[in-house]
């Protein structure tokens, strides 16, 4: 029997995160899809015998650890876990299975010990490409979004699926580098998987179940206390967003009573025609703002979950049906600000006026002399203010990708980014000012069209300011000098053409 | 006869070494902050008046290390920095990447730019990826901006331009104006600093090195007048953060290549004191006030990593300081040292570090004010450490102000036991320790129960065979110089200077021509920084499949073609990530040559006997141990012992600076040179600790 002193469960949570984060470290070293490698747009995390989020690499990208119990459930239920076996690694990037959009593949392996399964290891990353529509919120239903693929054995007892493989493979623009981006998630779990049976050999009267009660549960006594401290009431809040054919709207409702709260979207807009519609990240990004707010020094993992229920109205844009399109899941990024505004008067200190969200993202994809090109580029807003703090300009916020090194963009695909600057005075003013937007122009160098892909926000309806602070600037999206249409469609851009893009920026908080 | 210092934020160690007889002399005394050289000649000449000779005896280069670069960097006191960038680049340095290292602050604290909005000057010019020139530099604008940056009593320049590590023209070009425009003001280019991709990294690079460059150039010319002053006539040379020492003449042109240059000569002592021993796989531990630091030694050479981050802001969490580009010794940094501070956070979890009580107040059993429980604090309860024998006899500690620190602030979790409390700071320290070490070395494709560990500095000897137990590695040695395992290095560290490029070269399109011209390059850069002819050239290339973002490391010999590139990237490739893909295509990323100059490495033998120590009486004294609980243990001076002494732990060995604890079942053994050897006592060992923590 382990005796559980405070030095002895600080020893264990620690080694398992460090299990997380050298997973991340392989991850994103092996991987191909420039979105992961340099905008760190992944997770990994460690999971109990039962599917319940244990640790998370600490940079991961917050929806993902949100949603990857659900996801990794949702397989084992599919499979039976009596059915899986040492050398397993079952992966889907299906929405139906909890998984956040088709771009995203969501991979486990089990971790067995004397013939039973006492942990999960789990992998999400963005992939080069999937096909279809990709990352357009054009589509219209999510067969027309991308190739998706079930719950599948990725590799069988130790032998890769190569059926797989090569269906993937032939529904991909760029097959060599899916597959080695599927490949880095194998890998990433490997080495996982032996880290965690290494950590049981060492100690062999460890038992993970018991690892995980503690864990989770000083976690959700940490959450309860800091719950029990919010008077008892329904705090509610909405927030406007430019949606797609027409604007949407957030609406919540928060309902605390004693040491446990109901978060309730009723009211927000019915599901889109198109791709902004947000399934998973709903609880994904509910479950991140709240820590945030409740508890943001407790490392994150399902204790946090078990005193909060989520409400989501079903065919609205946080639950959609099943047929809907989901690529473009952005709104749902507009949550921690929305639990933010509704929590303002309990929580002064720890809410943050909006941030501009979300990340804007180009795709530019192409053909060449020797093959197709495609990538991701991503670009920040401003961070919003808190009572305290002036907003950082260009952070990103609540996701967490970096962007691309200009120098990298240039030697990959065939634009020239002219120039990408702050922009000086466009966070919203207040007692604390939103972080600012930045400008960038990128002109293309290639003889041919580039098959261009938007993604942005925040155009029309600005990040609002919190406590009395001011709105941040809202965005632009030109080519050529001229507003873009379908700020979230593909277009196919001449040679020669320039895109501007302006970032939304962050709002203030308190009267200036 | 040879000399050197290491300049160290508390002290300054020496070393004076005569070669014929292998003798050496330490010495250590207080860092005098207000003028560093005075410490330096002060400490000099007692060196030579306990051996009794003359400053006409040393008749090698004096080598320095100092930790004034960093602590400029740190403490924000460099120059006054203006930065020339691509047009519409101005803002690079303060965008930076755009994520957050902490996920759930909403109040994150970044590091302020080295340099603010109305000293960044924007140039027309633009270069393509290829370093095809797309638009011409503007150079009617250089001379604008030169008068600009003359008005503002700007003291130093940095000059970085977008994809300048391929074509290094327009930066040239703008230094030869800037030069004429601005004499006496210093002018860092990018492109001969550091011409690697990447270009938010890069400026922040280039940036730091012209913001330290006037304060290190002052430094450095101090240094050289002590020298003068004590009347030795040999120039001075420095040592770099990668381990090799260079001519002041290249370190006042690239000072940010210091920024490590005392942790990098410790690295370097140890690798040395590795290979005396025959040891080729050693993992370095140095454990101070604050931090620990950890490297990895293979075949005597630590690995040498390029890019690490300075100044963290918060916690020394990654990413919470500055980005800098430059190859230092592969060090892990570690918030643990004697000063950490223990304490329970708000879930009831034992913490220990990463805040420090410092040297000042320092931990409670200093007496000098300090309240919270620390690391030697732990140590002292429990044992490790003698009250009346601290900092070789320096300093005297209090256990009963140590005891009630660990009641008031860890009583409740523990029982009201001080010893129990002790015991759990230090079971979460060096598991820490042992965790951090871990992760470094399998991420670097190690085993570490394959490694000897080298313990060195203060703390280190005091923690090793337990952490060493925990990792499950059989051998700690700490050596007899522990105390100024530094200082020793820099004696040892050949003249070195390390070049690099970025050209992206995928092996398909390989030409032996552009291969060449790659390679003489930079060997012609580096034998201009050598100063000194160039004896050997090492060259490394950072390799990945055609698509991935990150490089590995691959050391290649001049012979090879693209196939050798091929074969031993995909060899390395498999050891550091266990797989060994079927990819086809593959490319160089940076081009990398390490030119050494002529050197012959000195003999050290064994450090002057302690005289102190023959008199003492043989004593023991009460420690605890997780296998035993307070127990009896012998108290040994380490520098007494005569070669092939052996002693079965529980036992303490006493050094000048440091204490070696050796737990139950271990063997310690003092070999030739006066090292202490323990072997660990393995098996048994985790079956105890297990034991332990049941009774607990």
């Amino acid at each position: 029997m382990t005796t559980w002193d405070a030095a002895t469960l600080q020893i264990w949570w620690q080694r398992l995160i460090s299990v997380a984060d050298e997973m991340a470290a392989v991850l994103l070293r092996t991987a191909f899809s420039s979105v992961v490698r340099e905008s760190n747009d992944l997770a990994c995390a460690v999971l109990t015998a039962d599917g319940e989020l244990l640790v998370e690499y600490g940079r991961s990208v917050p929806v993902f650890t949100g949603c990857v119990s659900g996801t990794v459930r949702a397989m084992v239920e599919h499979f039976g876990a009596e059915n899986l076996r040492p050398g397993d690694v079952i992966a889907t990037n299906d929405p139906w299975y909890g998984n956040t959009h088709l771009p995203d593949l969501t991979a486990a392996t089990p971790v067995f010990r004397d013939g039973r399964i006492v942990a999960y290891v789990a992998s999400i990353c963005h992939l080069s490409d999937i096909g279809g529509a990709s990352e357009g919120a054009f589509a219209q239903d999510v067969y027309e979004e991308g190739f998706c693929l079930p719950p599948v054995k990725l590799v069988d007892a130790g032998t890769p699926n190569q059926l797989v493989r090569q269906i993937l493979a032939r529904n991909v623009r760029v097959p060599g580098q899916v597959l080695g981006d599927v490949d880095a998630l194998i890998a990433a779990n490997a080495l996982g998987e032996r880290r965690v049976r290494a950590m049981l050999d060492s100690d062999p009267e460890l038992d993970l179940g018991t690892a995980a009660e503690h864990i989770c549960g000083v976690t959700e006594r940490a959450v309860r206390e800091s719950i029990r401290r919010i008077p008892d009431g329904r705090y509610a809040a909405e927030v406007d967003l430019d949606g797609f054919e027409e604007p949407k709207k957030i609406v919540v409702t928060v309902e605390v009573a004693g040491d446990s709260l109901v978060v309730d979207y009723e009211g927000t807009s019915p599901q889109s025609r198109f791709g902004i519609n947000s399934a998973a990240p709903t609880y994904g990004y509910t479950r991140y703002g709240l820590a945030c707010l409740l508890a943001p020094d407790v490392p994150n993992n399902e204790g946090a979950q078990r005193p909060i229920t989520i409400r989501v109205p079903k065919g609205s844009l946080l639950n959609p049906d099943k047929r809907a399109a989901v690529s473009a899941n952005f709104p749902a990024h507009a949550i921690p600000a929305v639990l933010s505004r509704a929590l303002l008067e309990p929580l002064p200190d720890r809410v943050a006026a909006a941030a501009g969200t979300p990340f804007w993202v180009v795709g530019i994809r192409g053909t060449a002399a020797d093959g197709s090109f495609a990538s991701l580029l991503c670009f920040n807003g401003g961070q919003g203010a808190s009572a305290g703090q002036d907003g950082h300009p260009t952070l990103s916020t609540p996701s967490n990708v970096s962007n691309t090194p200009v120098e990298v963009v240039e030697s990959q695909v065939p634009v020239l980014v002219e120039s990408k600057r702050i922009v000086r005075g466009s966070g919203g003013a207040g007692r604390w000012r939103g972080g600012d937007g930045q400008e960038i122009t990128i002109r293309s160098v290639h003889p041919d069209p580039l098959d261009i892909i938007f993604l942005t926000e925040r155009i029309e309806h600005a990040a609002p300011g919190l406590a009395g602070g001011q709105d941040g600037q809202v965005g632009l999206l030109q080519v050529d000098g001229v507003d873009v249409a379908e700020p979230k469609g593909r277009t196919a851009l001449p040679p020669g053409s320039r895109i501007l893009l302006r970032t939304p920026a962050g709002g203030g908080f308190g009267p200036a | 006869m040879r000399v050197s210092f290491d300049i160290g934020g508390t002290f300054t160690d020496l070393v004076l070494l005569d070669e014929r007889s292998g003798r050496a002399w330490l010495g250590k005394c207080l860092t005098t902050y207000d003028d560093f050289s005075r410490a330096i000649a002060q400490g000099i000449r007692e060196l030579l008046g306990t051996g009794d000779l003359g400053p006409a005896d040393v008749d090698h280069p004096v080598v320095g290390a100092t930790t004034l670069v960093t602590n400029a960097l740190i403490e924000r006191r460099g120059a006054d920095t203006a930065l020339i960038t691509t047009r519409g680049f101005g803002d690079t340095v303060e965008i930076g990447r755009e994520w957050r290292y902490d996920l759930y602050d909403q109040q994150l604290q970044l590091p302020d730019p080295l340099v603010p909005v109305r000293q960044r000057f924007e140039v027309t010019e633009r270069l393509r990826a290829d370093g095809a020139v797309h638009t011409p530099l503007a150079l009617d604008e250089i001379g604008r901006i030169a008068d600009r940056i003359a008005e503002s009593g700007v003291e130093s320049v940095a000059v970085c331009l977008l994809h300048s590590y391929a074509n290094s023209a327009h930066e040239e070009a703008v230094g030869a104006v800037l030069a004429e425009r601005l004499p006496g003001v210093p002018v860092t280019l990018s492109s001969h600093l550091v011409p690697v991709i990447r270009e938010y990294e890069r400026t922040v690079t280039t940036l730091a090195n012209a913001y330290v460059r006037p304060v290190a150039g002052e430094h450095f010319a101090d240094v050289e007048r002590a020298i003068g002053q004590v009347g030795i006539a040999q120039p001075l040379v420095l040592m770099q953060s990668n381990g090799g020492v260079v001519s002041t003449a290249t370190a006042r042109q690239y000072p940010l290549r210091l920024l490590e240059s005392g942790p990098a000569a410790g690295a370097i002592g140890a690798a040395y004191v590795g290979q005396r021993l025959g040891l080729d796989r050693l993992i370095a531990f140095d454990m101070g006030g604050t931090t620990a630091k950890v490297c990895v030694v293979e075949n005597g050479t630590p690995a040498v990593h390029h890019g690490f981050e300075v100044g963290r802001v918060h916690r020394l969490k990654p990413g919470s300081g500055l980005p800098v580009a430059m190859p230092v010794v592969d060090m892990l940094e570690i918030g643990a040292g004697g000063g950490s501070i223990a304490a329970l956070d708000p879930l009831g979890l034992l913490k220990v570090g990463p805040h420090s009580a410092g040297s000042r107040p320092g931990p409670a059993g200093y007496g000098l004010g300090g309240e919270q429980p620390t690391v030697t604090d732990a140590d002292l309860v429990l044992g490790y450490l003698d009250p009346d024998y601290f900092l070789g006899g320096r300093m005297s500690l209090d256990v009963d102000a140590a005891r009630r620190a660990m009641l008031a602030h860890l009583g409740p979790a523990f029982d009201d036991d001080p010893v129990a409390a002790a015991a759990g700071i230090v079971r979460v320290v060096d598991e820490h320790m042992a965790l951090a070490m871990r992760v470094h070395a399998t991420e670097r494709g190690h085993d570490p129960r394959t490694f000897t560990m080298l313990a060195f500095g203060g703390a280190a000897p005091v923690h090793a065979a337990r952490v060493a137990r925990i990792l499950g590695l059989r051998r700690v040695v700490i050596p007899t110089a522990a105390g100024v395992l530094s200082a020793t290095g820099l004696l040892v560290a050949p003249p070195m200077v390390e070049t690099s490029r970025t050209r992206l070269t995928e092996l398909a399109q390989w030409s032996d021509a552009a291969v060449a011209e790659v390679y003489a390059g930079l060997v012609g850069q580096a034998a201009a920084e050598l100063a000194e002819p160039v004896d050997r050239v090492e060259r490394f290339v950072d390799m990945r499949f055609v698509g991935q973002g990150f490089e590995i490391e691959v050391p290649v010999a001049d012979t090879d073609g693209p196939e050798q590139y091929l074969t031993r990237f995909a060899a390395e490739y498999q050891r550091v990530y266990g797989v060994r893909p079927d990819y086809q295509r593959a490319e160089v990323v940076t081009w990398r040559v390490r030119a050494y100059g002529r050197f012959t490495q000195p003999e050290l033998v064994r450090t002057a006997p302690d005289t102190r120590a023959a008199a003492d009486a043989p004593r023991t004294r009460q420690v605890w141990f997780p296998e035993t609980g307070l127990t009896e243990a012998p108290v040994l001076r380490m520098l007494a012992q005569p070669p092939g002494t052996r002693v079965v732990g529980p036992a303490i060995f006493q050094l000048p600076e440091s204490t070696a604890v050796v737990g139950p079942g271990d063997l310690a053994e003092v070999d030739r040179d006066g090292n202490l050897h323990i072997m660990v006592n393995l098996p048994s060992a985790n079956q105890d600790i297990r034991r332990s923590e049941v009774a607990a």
